[in-house]
C-alpha cells in the first residue's frame, strides 16, 4: 500500500474516521480541509499523535479555490514521491433548497463533483511523474440511481463515479490505481437529525472497511458489503416498479 | 442551514423511554460553551452513547448536546499508563489505543460502547468492583463545563465536591470535557477464567462470596427460569488477567490484541418481541447447559469475550421489539441479599415476568454521592415491557428501600421521585453542591424531572 496519504475533508466524519484507520495502520498522513476547520484540523493532527504516535502535517484547502489545488499538493508532496489521496469531503444540502435556487445547485454541484474532479486531475498528473499513486474518494449509493428525494446529490456522486470509472480505465495496467468508496448511511454530522434512516453505520467501522479496500487496491468499494446487493436490485428494477417504489 | 440544533429521537438503551430534542453533535469542545448560551436558560443534557437503559440521557422537548464526536485523544504517557482525552472517546477506541502497549482499562462494564464521559457520570461498575472500586477511583482528574459557562478541573484534591458530585452525578453538574485515567497494565489480552455451575441460590452466592478473595473478577449469571430448590442456580464466572507464562507458545506471538468489530447486527427491530417467555425459558435452559457435562471448567479466553460478549451481536436491543424493556438492576446490603435475591427470582417467574438475563455480583465500598455501588450484593435483571411488569417493580423498589439498598439510576426508567430519596442517603450533600453550581437547574433530564430533583433545585 501506498503511504503518505493526503486526506481532503480530514475533520468531516468519515475523513477523521479514515486519517485514524491510515494513522492506526502507520501511514505517515497530510490532513487538508477547509480554513475554517485550522483549529480543528489541529486537534485532530494530536489525536493522531498520540493515538498512533503518527507522522501528521496539516493543510488549509477549500476545493472550491480551484487554483490553490497544485500548491496544496506541491506542499503536501516532494516531486516524484508517490502518494495517495482520499477525497473525504462533502456536502448533502436539503434537496428542496437545491431543486428551487439555481446558484446554491452550483455550489452544491461545484463542492462535490466539479472542484474534486479538478483536484484529482492535478493530483492524478503528479502520481503520474511517480509513476505510483492511489485514488480514492467517497462516492454514494445515491449515485447509482436517481431517487426522488435525492437526486441532485446523487447526480454530483453520479458524475464524480463517471470520472473515477474513466481514470480507472485510463491507468489500468499502470502502478496509479483508482478507488470509488460508496457507504451507506453513516453516522456523521451530515447525517445528524436523520434519525428515520436505517442503522447508521459508525465512521469507524466504515473507516477500517474502507481502508481495507484500499490495501487491496479495490475498483469498487460498498460499505458495509450488504450496499453491494441492495443496490445492484435498485439499479436493475424495471422502471414501472421502481417508479412506484417509495424511497 | 447553518442552525447546530437538530429536532432528533433519541431512545435509552431499553427502547422503553424515547424523546424527541433538539440536538447539537459538536465536533470540538471549545463549540460547548456557544451551544450551551444559545440553549440560553433552557434545559440540556448530555447524550454519550445512548448505552444507559432509561431516561438518564433524555431531555424529551428540550436539548441534548451530542457528546460523540469529542473523541480525541489528549496525551498517552506509556510508561506509566496514564491516558487522557474528550470525553466522547468510546471504550472501545481508549482500548485500540492503550492495548498494543500493554495497558487496559482499570474498570469496564459490559459493553466496550460507551462513551469515558458517560461512564464517568454513572461511576460504572465492573467484574472487579470487589478489589478495584468504581471508575471514579481511577480517575485522576476531569474537566467540567458548567452551567456559566466556566470549565473547571476536578481531581480529589481540586474542586473535590465537584469530583463528588459528578461522578454518578448523571449528568447533571455539567459536561465533562475531559478524562484522566489510570489505566492497569496487563501482560496479554487473555483472560483466565474458570466457570463453576452451581445448583442453588445459596450455592452461587457461596461460590461468588468464596472465590472474592482471590479473584479480581468475579460474577454470576443465574438460570432465571429454575424454580424450587434449583431456584438461582447459574454459573459463576471467575476471571484474572492471563499472565504471559499461562499462554501457550503459539499465542505468544500476538498477545496484545485490539478488540475486534462486531459479528452480527439486528438492523431492524421486529414487529413484536423475539424475547419471550418461552425464548427466554429456553435460552436460559441451553445457557445452564452450555459447558457440557464439565461443571467446573478453567481455561484462557479471549478478553473481549470475557468482558463484552453481548458485543458481538450489534443492536441486540432491538430483538425487545417496539415495547423494549427495562433492566432493574438494585443493590442491598450483605444481611438483605439472599432473602431479597430469593423473593425477586420467585416473583418474576410467578408473575410472567422472567428475566431474559440476569447477573448477580457482590460489590465493595461505594465512592461517589449519586454513584450506585454500595457494600453488599448486586442483582440485574433484563425484563421484557409487558403489562404488569411496572407494578412489579414499584414493589421490588419498596423492598430495596427498606433493605438499605438502592437501584441504579443509569438503568432506571421508572423509579418514583420519593423512593429515589430514601434510596441515596448522600443525595442532600449532592444537592447542595448542584444548588451552587446550577442554581436554575440548565442540566436536567427527564430522570432529573421524574425524580422531582429540579423541583429541589429551584427550591433551595
Ligand atoms: C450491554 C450493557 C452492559 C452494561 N454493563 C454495565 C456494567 O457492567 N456496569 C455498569 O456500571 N454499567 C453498565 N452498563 C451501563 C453503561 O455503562 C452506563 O449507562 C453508561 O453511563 C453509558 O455511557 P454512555 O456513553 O452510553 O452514556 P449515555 O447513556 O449517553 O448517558 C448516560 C448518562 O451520562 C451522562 N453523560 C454522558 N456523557 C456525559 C458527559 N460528557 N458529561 C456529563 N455527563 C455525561 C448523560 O447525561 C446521562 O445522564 C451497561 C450497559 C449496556 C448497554
Ligand atoms: N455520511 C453518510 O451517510 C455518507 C453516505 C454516503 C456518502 N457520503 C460521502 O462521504 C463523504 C464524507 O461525508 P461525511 O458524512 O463525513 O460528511 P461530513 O462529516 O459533513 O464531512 C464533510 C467534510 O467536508 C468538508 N467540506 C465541505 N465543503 C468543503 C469545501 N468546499 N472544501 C473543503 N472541504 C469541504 C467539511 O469541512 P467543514 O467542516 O469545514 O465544513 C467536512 O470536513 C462525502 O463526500 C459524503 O457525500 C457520506
Amino acid at each position: 500500500m501506498i503511504r503518505h496519504w493526503l486526506v481532503v475533508g480530514a475533520t468531516g466524519g468519515i475523513g477523521t474516521a479514515v486519517a485514524r484507520e491510515l494513522a492506526k495502520r502507520g501511514c505517515p498522513l497530510t490532513l487538508i480541509d477547509r480554513p475554517d476547520s485550522e483549529h480543528t484540523l489541529a486537534e485532530n493532527a494530536r489525536d493522531l499523535e498520540v493515538r498512533y504516535q503518527a507522522e501528521v502535517s496539516v493543510a488549509m484547502l477549500d476545493v472550491l479555490e480551484y487554483d490553490a489545488h497544485a500548491r496544496v499538493l506541491d506542499d503536501a508532496v516532494t516531486a516524484g514521491e508517490s502518494f495517495g489521496v482520499v477525497l473525504a469531503h462533502g456536502v448533502m444540502w436539503p434537496q428542496d433548497e437545491l431543486q428551487r435556487d439555481s446558484q446554491t445547485l452550483r455550489r452544491h454541484h461545484e463542492i462535490n463533483a466539479t472542484a474534486p474532479m479538478a483536484f484529482l486531475e492535478r493530483a492524478a498528473e503528479r502520481m503520474e511523474t511517480a509513476g505510483r499513486g492511489q485514488i480514492v474518494a467517497l462516492g454514494s449509493p445515491a449515485g447509482d440511481r436517481g431517487r426522488r428525494s435525492n437526486y441532485l446529490y446523487g447526480a454530483d456522486k453520479a458524475a464524480l463515479h463517471c470520472q473515477l470509472e474513466g481514470m480507472r480505465h485510463r491507468f489500468a495496467g499502470t502502478g496509479i490505481t483508482v478507488t470509488t468508496i460508496k457507504p451507506g448511511p453513516t453516522r456523521t454530522p451530515m447525517t445528524a437529525g436523520m434519525d428515520k434512516l436505517p442503522l447508521l453505520a459508525e465512521p469507524a467501522d466504515q473507516a477500517r472497511r474502507i481502508v481495507d479496500g484500499i490495501e487491496k487496491r479495490k475498483s469498487v468499494v460498498y460499505t458495509p458489503p450488504v450496499w453491494w446487493p441492495i443496490m445492484h436490485a435498485i439499479r436493475h428494477l424495471p422502471r414501472f416498479i421502481y417508479d412506484r417504489l417509495d424511497l | 442551514m447553518n442552525d447546530r440544533w437538530l429536532r432528533r429521537e433519541f431512545e435509552g438503551w431499553g427502547r422503553y423511554r424515547r424523546a424527541v430534542s433538539l440536538a447539537a453533535a459538536p465536533v470540538r469542545a471549545d463549540e460547548l460553551p456557544g451551544l450551551l448560551q444559545e440553549a440560553s436558560a433552557g434545559s440540556t443534557i448530555a447524550f454519550g452513547a445512548g448505552r444507559s437503559y432509561g431516561d438518564s440521557a433524555l431531555n424529551d422537548g428540550r436539548r441534548t448536546l451530542e457528546t460523540a464526536a469529542l473523541d480525541r485523544a489528549r496525551s498517552f504517557d506509556r510508561e506509566r499508563g496514564i491516558f487522557a482525552c474528550e470525553a466522547g472517546i468510546s471504550l472501545a477506541q481508549i482500548l485500540d489505543v492503550i492495548v498494543p502497549d500493554g495497558w487496559f482499562l482499570p474498570v469496564t462494564p459490559g459493553t466496550r460502547f460507551p462513551t469515558i464521559g458517560g461512564c464517568l457520570a454513572a461511576d460504572v461498575h465492573g467484574k472487579n468492583h470487589h478489589v478495584a472500586g468504581s471508575l471514579a477511583r481511577h480517575v485522576r482528574s476531569f474537566d467540567l463545563l458548567l452551567a456559566d459557562g466556566a470549565t473547571v478541573t476536578c481531581s480529589r484534591d481540586e474542586n473535590p465536591d465537584l469530583f463528588a458530585a459528578t461522578a454518578g452525578g448523571i449528568g447533571l453538574t455539567g459536561i465533562i470535557t475531559r478524562v484522566e485515567l489510570q489505566l492497569q497494565p496487563i501482560e496479554n489480552t487473555f483472560m483466565f477464567a474458570r466457570h463453576i455451575r452451581t445448583g442453588s441460590l445459596a450455592e452461587t452466592m457461596e461460590m461468588l462470596a468464596i472465590h472474592d478473595e482471590e479473584w479480581p473478577y468475579t460474577v454470576a449469571w443465574l438460570d432465571s427460569t429454575a424454580g424450587g430448590g434449583a431456584l438461582g442456580r447459574g454459573e459463576v464466572i471467575l476471571g484474572r488477567h492471563a499472565a504471559l507464562a499461562d499462554l501457550p507458545v503459539s499465542k505468544r506471538a500476538r498477545r496484545l490484541r485490539r478488540p475486534e468489530p462486531a459479528k452480527f447486527a439486528m438492523p431492524v427491530t421486529p414487529p413484536v418481541s423475539l424475547v419471550t417467555p418461552a425464548t427466554i425459558r429456553a435460552f436460559n435452559e441451553i445457557y445452564y447447559r452450555r459447558g457440557g457435562p464439565e461443571p467446573d471448567r478453567a481455561g484462557l479466553e479471549s478478553a473481549y469475550r470475557y468482558f463484552y460478549p453481548l458485543d458481538a451481536a450489534a443492536g441486540w436491543n432491538r430483538c425487545y421489539g417496539p415495547r423494549g424493556f427495562v433492566q432493574y438492576q438494585f443493590v442491598v446490603p450483605e444481611d438483605a441479599a439472599e432473602a431479597t435475591v430469593r423473593e425477586m427470582l420467585r416473583a418474576c417467574q410467578s408473575e410472567g415476568h422472567p428475566s431474559a438475563l440476569t447477573v448477580l455480583k457482590r460489590f465493595g465500598d461505594g465512592e461517589g454521592w449519586l454513584s450506585f455501588p454500595a457494600a453488599g450484593w448486586t442483582l440485574a435483571l433484563d425484563i421484557p415491557v409487558r403489562p404488569g411488569l411496572l407494578p412489579l417493580l414499584d414493589r421490588f423498589d419498596r423492598q430495596v428501600a427498606d433493605s438499605g439498598g438502592r437501584v441504579y439510576l443509569a438503568k432506571d426508567a421508572r423509579l418514583a421521585a420519593e423512593t429515589f430519596r430514601e434510596m441515596y442517603p448522600d443525595y442532600p450533600r449532592w444537592l447542595a453542591v448542584k444548588r451552587r453550581v446550577d442554581p436554575e437547574c440548565r442540566f436536567s433530564s427527564d430522570q432529573s424531572r421524574r425524580l422531582r430533583i429540579d423541583d429541589d433545585v429551584r427550591a433551595g
